[in-house]
């Protein structure tokens, strides 16, 4: 056919760039992981991160398929509101940062964040919380695995299947050899590569493509992206916050980190990561504004921001953007398979079934959630259902309700085990419902609401009093 | 030759002048069929956010348009949306309230978009943005929660340094 819109990439120019980048992950992933020793070593990098890694780790995590992708995509759907919203995702490792410094305090020798809320909150809350965590982080897994197949077909027109097996095998191979310690000495250069690529996108794009006509061609044929009241971006704007906060908060991800870092690092890394941050939405963002100027129209929305900068910077933008997103997608599927898999091994696999397991047997069950993690997501992914951002934000009806749990779990004693399982159960529940009936907009709100409700109101009526020595006696 | 023979000798030439005064495009070889344009859909014809995705039946054979009219009868086009590639959607975003009309289109070539060899069906896309109002008040709501959320992680934070 002839074709007036085509793929930025030939085929086999992707490939290779992709087969030469995950070579290189795979065998530094190796490399680095001969060292571990113990289960510490391999799902806590010996605990001992320091500020550099710390904050690198923790940015090139949050910079995902959600903001090289979807910040991109929620720009050409809401405006100028959607993307300036999707920045605010900072705030979530911002409001982490105290959070990370009582999780160190509290338990220093903790492995996950299920551990936290057995200990803290007993059985009854665990089994809520494990539920919301492992539907949150396959919903991720899923939604990476779905951009890197997306990523590879919008540049290149590779087979959508064909690239998510690939950039899922990679991922998988070098966490598998290399666990936590890989995970994040690749996610230091990973941030390398990804703010410099923002970078070079953002001054090729200023330089090729004036503010003034965009600005024109979208007060004249798409208005809505650029109105301050446009209402669904209105809506979205808190929604889209408490849904980064829920994903921070309750996340084994986070909380891994924060248990891997050196106890004076916690708190400045979080800080310094959501500061870094920030700004990289705006950029991803603004490059989707440019499409109605440039033509291009995708055929899904989350495709528009590799759309427009191959498009842009020619062949030269079309590889960058390809090595900058793949960076990204990395840095987060690595991370949330490692914390996926620590959190099964240590709370399901130690806890119901080998409490006395070696520290051999527990790297070899780690590896093996891994594999497995691994091989479901790239089942779940198969099938591409819907859209990144929706998937994402059906996550978020779930996580969400955890935040008030979490932050009063971790600093109010009268919070009982009783009211955290009501508030994630109900808070979930009643986001569901408000995702399904009124739309995605509303579906963390709602959910972190109603659970904000039931603590307060928990709270207040509360005789339980916790003795915070409990877990440090457990800990230690 | 005989009057009869002259006769007959007329018809058939005038019967063979019939036979070749033909247009001349009967004497070409039949042109190859074009490919029809796949029927279009929208897979909401609904929306209440402004953005929307058309969606064409089959795989696309062809460089197509899309035309977009504020009337069905697309007497005034108001812009034109090419399609990407051989992908069977496009979603298009930033519509005001009212009722769209799509249609695909082939052209000759691009930059001559005026006449269209082929064009598809219509779909009317109606678009009613949520009410301001209603997003305004869940905007506050959920500023209320946030301060309420930031001002405890603040509150205890500071308790706990200050105790520690």
């Amino acid at each position: 056919m002839t074709e007036s819109m085509t793929y930025a990439l030939p085929t086999s120019l992707g490939l290779m760039i992709i087969s030469i980048f995950g070579v290189i992950w795979i065998v530094y992933g190796w490399y680095l992981g001969r060292n571990n020793r113990t289960h510490d070593d391999f799902a806590l990098a010996g605990r001992q991160v320091g500020l550099g890694l710390a904050s690198a780790t923790a940015m090139a995590t949050w910079v995902t398929s959600n903001t090289t992708l979807v910040a991109p995509q929620l720009a050409y759907q809401l405006g100028i509101w959607g993307m300036v919203g999707y920045s605010f995702a900072a705030l979530g490792l911002i409001l982490f940062a105290p959070l990370a410094a009582r999780i160190k305090l509290l338990m220093p020798k903790g492995h996950t964040s299920g551990d936290f809320i057995r200990l803290r909150f007993g059985r009854q809350a665990w089994w809520p919380f494990i539920v919301i965590s492992l539907i949150y982080a396959i919903g991720w897994l899923v939604s990476l695995g779905m951009a890197g197949g997306i990523l590879l077909q919008a540049l290149t027109g590779l087979d959508y299947h064909t690239g998510m097996s690939i950039i899922l095998l990679v991922c998988v191979m070098y966490t598998l050899f290399g666990g936590l310690r890989a995970v994040i000495a690749t996610d230091f250069i990973q941030t390398i590569v990804i703010i410099v690529g923002v970078v070079v996108t953002a001054l090729f794009l200023i330089d090729n493509v004036s503010l003034e006509v965009i600005h024109n061609e979208l007060q004249h044929h798409h208005p809505r992206l650029l109105d301050m009241l446009f209402p669904a971006a209105l809506m979205f704007l808190f929604n889209n916050i408490f849904f980064g906060l829920g994903e921070i908060f309750h996340s084994n991800v986070w909380w891994s980190r924060a248990l891997a870092f050196r106890k004076d690092v916690a708190f400045k890394a979080f800080i310094l990561s959501g500061l870094l941050w920030l700004p990289i939405p705006i950029v991803t963002g603004f490059i989707a504004l440019a499409a109605p100027y440039l033509g291009i129209y995708p055929p899904s929305a989350d495709m528009i921001g590799p759309m427009v900068t191959a498009h842009v910077l020619g062949k030269f933008g079309a590889v960058l953007v390809l090595i900058i997103v793949f960076s990204a997608l990395a840095s987060s599927l690595d991370s949330l398979l490692a914390a996926t898999a620590d959190l099964i091994t240590r709370d399901i696999y130690c806890q119901f079934i080998a409490p006395q397991a070696s520290d051999k047997q527990l790297i070899c069950v780690n590896r093996f959630c891994l594999a497995g993690l691994g091989v479901f997501t790239w089942l779940l992914c198969l099938p591409q259902v819907t859209t990144l951002a929706a998937l994402l934000h059906f996550t978020g009806a779930f996580v969400a309700s955890t935040i008030f749990p979490i932050v009063l779990g971790l600093y109010h004693p009268n919070l009982s085990g009783r009211t955290a399982a009501l508030a994630m159960t109900c808070g979930s529940v009643i986001g569901l419902l408000s995702y399904f009936i009124v739309g995605f907009y509303v579906a963390a709100l709602t959910s972190c609401a109603v659970s904000m409700v039931i603590c307060v109101v928990g709270l207040r009526t509360s005789n339980f009093s916790f003795r915070w020595q409990h877990i440090r006696e457990h800990d230690s | 030759m005989s009057n009869r023979a002259r006769f007959s000798l007329t018809i058939i030439l005038v019967l063979l002048i019939t036979l070749y005064a033909r247009p001349p495009s009967a004497h070409e070889e039949p042109a190859a069929t074009l490919p029809a344009i796949p029927p279009l859909s929208a897979i909401n014809y609904n929306s209440r956010e402004g953005y929307f995705v058309l969606y064409l039946e089959h795989t696309p054979q062809l460089s197509l348009i899309v035309d977009y009219a504020t009337d069905p009868s697309f007497t005034t086009i108001s812009n034109q949306y090419p399609w990407f590639a051989d992908f069977q959607q496009l979603t298009l975003s930033g519509f005001t309230d009212g009722e769209h009309y799509f249609r695909v289109a082939q052209y000759p070539a691009i930059g001559e978009r005026q006449r269209p060899i082929q064009v598809s069906n219509t779909v009317k896309v109606t678009v009613q943005h949520y009410d301001t109002s209603l997003a305004l008040s869940l905007l506050l709501f959920g500023a209320a929660i946030f301060v309420c959320l930031v001002g405890t992680i603040l509150y205890f934070h500071t308790r706990y340094r200050t105790n520690d």
